[in-house]
């Protein structure tokens, strides 16, 4: 072994990771070989330097009490899939089947109706913290009403060309836009306002079946077009949400398709 | 067990390692809000997933997903500074360590060296130095294998001693 090969074991050696055998071998070079003995001292000389209470970065004193607060917000029981278990009385055949068909029915139903449930806790979610955010620091990664300035920026940072349209003279302002996660994938948003409201219009890839719902306040539209799914949220009244739902589907032209 | 339960445990448990979530997010993003949204956001997934968390090092696992939420981040942001293991780095013969010593006394000048380091080398250096993680900890929490974990910081620690003692603008001027 040449001392160039020795310099991982330099480090662990300095941060105490060595078997027994392994330092007792290692010391013993160290004592005979100035190069490795000056590596040595360096290693522990950065490790000194990293280990500056300076350098620690501690948690700004409110995000725990956000963190609470959005945990709060977030937390669901668990789905009770147990409840779903079928009694295996002896009922004859015919009950029998009626029985699995039933099972099958409410196991695909659920199954269907819990993934809508996670994406739309995710979407809640996503939309509370953004509006949560300090400043609004996490509503917007780019903020600007004009569309030819937020289009470009998506395309720079997704893989796929959502669609942006100015709405203000429907009364609905494009405010800006951010890149947002749900479910760990990148997914546009796109923040509209309507008088005092905030509206985030999500966009990503894939299909999704059409639907209105409302979760801790906020109302909830989602549909799909082209191959691509949208979902929007505010705490706007349903009607006005409806009409600003109509009017993004009108103006989502057969352009909005991945690239 | 219920809603209120499990999120009084959750702060007992998890919460109480919030700095060690901030200071990791808060190195690889090297931002303030982008910091304090992924800990927020890897919280609310940690809460979720607790009923999964069978006990352990809660630290190492708030961790595991504070690193994980970082990396989808940073990556569809392009911003992650991939390091290659393959590469042969330039010899480090001839550090000097008194001059380590001395450029260290200035946290700014130790915190721009660390910031310059590929992703996936910070990664590891914070982990150890910072919160002291052991390499099996890292290795863990990394998803790497040791040997990786033993490589990576011995190449991060011989970049930052690079980085350290590199003559200052001051000094390259004639």
């Amino acid at each position: 072994m040449n001392c160039h090969d020795r310099r991982e074991l330099i480090h662990a050696y300095a941060d105490d990771e060595l078997d027994v055998a392994s330092a007792r071998v290692l010391d013993a070079h160290l004592h005979d070989c100035p190069s490795c003995r000056a590596a040595f001292a360096a290693a522990r000389a950065v490790k000194a330097a990293i280990a500056n209470p300076a350098l620690y970065h501690r948690a700004p004193a409110d995000l725990r009490r956000r963190i609470i607060k959005s945990a709060h917000h977030a937390h669901v029981a668990a789905p009770a899939a147990e409840r779903w278990r079928i009694p295996w009385i002896p009922l004859g055949l015919a009950a029998s089947i009626l029985i699995i068909g039933l099972a099958a029915y409410s196991f695909f139903g659920r199954s269907q109706r819990s993934q809508f449930a996670l994406d739309e806790q995710e979407i809640v979610d996503s939309h509370i913290r953004s509006l949560q955010s300090p400043e609004e620091s996490h509503l917007y990664d780019v903020k600007s009403t004009d569309q030819h300035t937020v289009k470009p920026w998506f395309d720079q940072h997704v893989d796929f060309s959502p669609l942006v349209k100015q709405l203000s003279a429907d009364g609905y302002p494009l405010l800006g836009g951010r890149l947002d996660y749900i479910h760990n994938h990148p997914v546009a948003a796109l923040v509209y306002g309507r008088a005092k409201h905030k509206i985030n219009l999500f966009i990503w890839p894939g299909e999704s079946a059409h639907g209105t719902s409302a979760d801790r306040g906020f109302n909830i539209i989602h549909w799909s077009r082209d191959g691509m799914t949208y979902w929007v949220v505010s705490d706007l009244n349903t009607s006005d949400l409806q009409k600003f739902t109509d009017l993004i589907q009108a103006s989502a032209s057969p352009k909005t398709v991945p690239h | 067990m219920g809603k209120s339960d499990t999120t009084a445990r959750f702060e007992q448990v998890v919460l109480v390692h919030l700095d060690a979530a901030y200071n990791l997010a808060r190195w690889l993003t090297k931002n303030e809000p982008d910091a304090q949204d992924i800990v927020q956001d890897a919280c609310v997934r940690a809460l979720r997933s607790f009923d999964q968390f069978r006990g352990g090092d809660a630290r190492a696992w708030l961790l595991t997903i504070v690193r994980n939420v970082s990396y989808t981040f940073l990556s569809a942001r392009k911003a992650v500074v991939e390091y290659d293991d393959d590469l042969h780095e330039p010899a480090a013969d001839d550090l000097d360590p008194q001059l380590i010593i001395q450029r260290s006394t200035d946290a700014d000048h130790v915190r721009h060296a660390i910031e310059q380091l590929p992703t996936e080398l910070r990664t590891v250096i914070v982990l150890r130095e910072l919160e002291e993680l052991s390499y099996k900890e890292i290795a863990g929490a990394t998803g790497m294998p040791i040997g990786t974990v033993m490589s990576r910081l011995s190449r991060g620690r011989e970049r930052l001693a690079m980085l350290l003692t590199e003559p200052t603008e001051v000094e390259k001027t004639p």
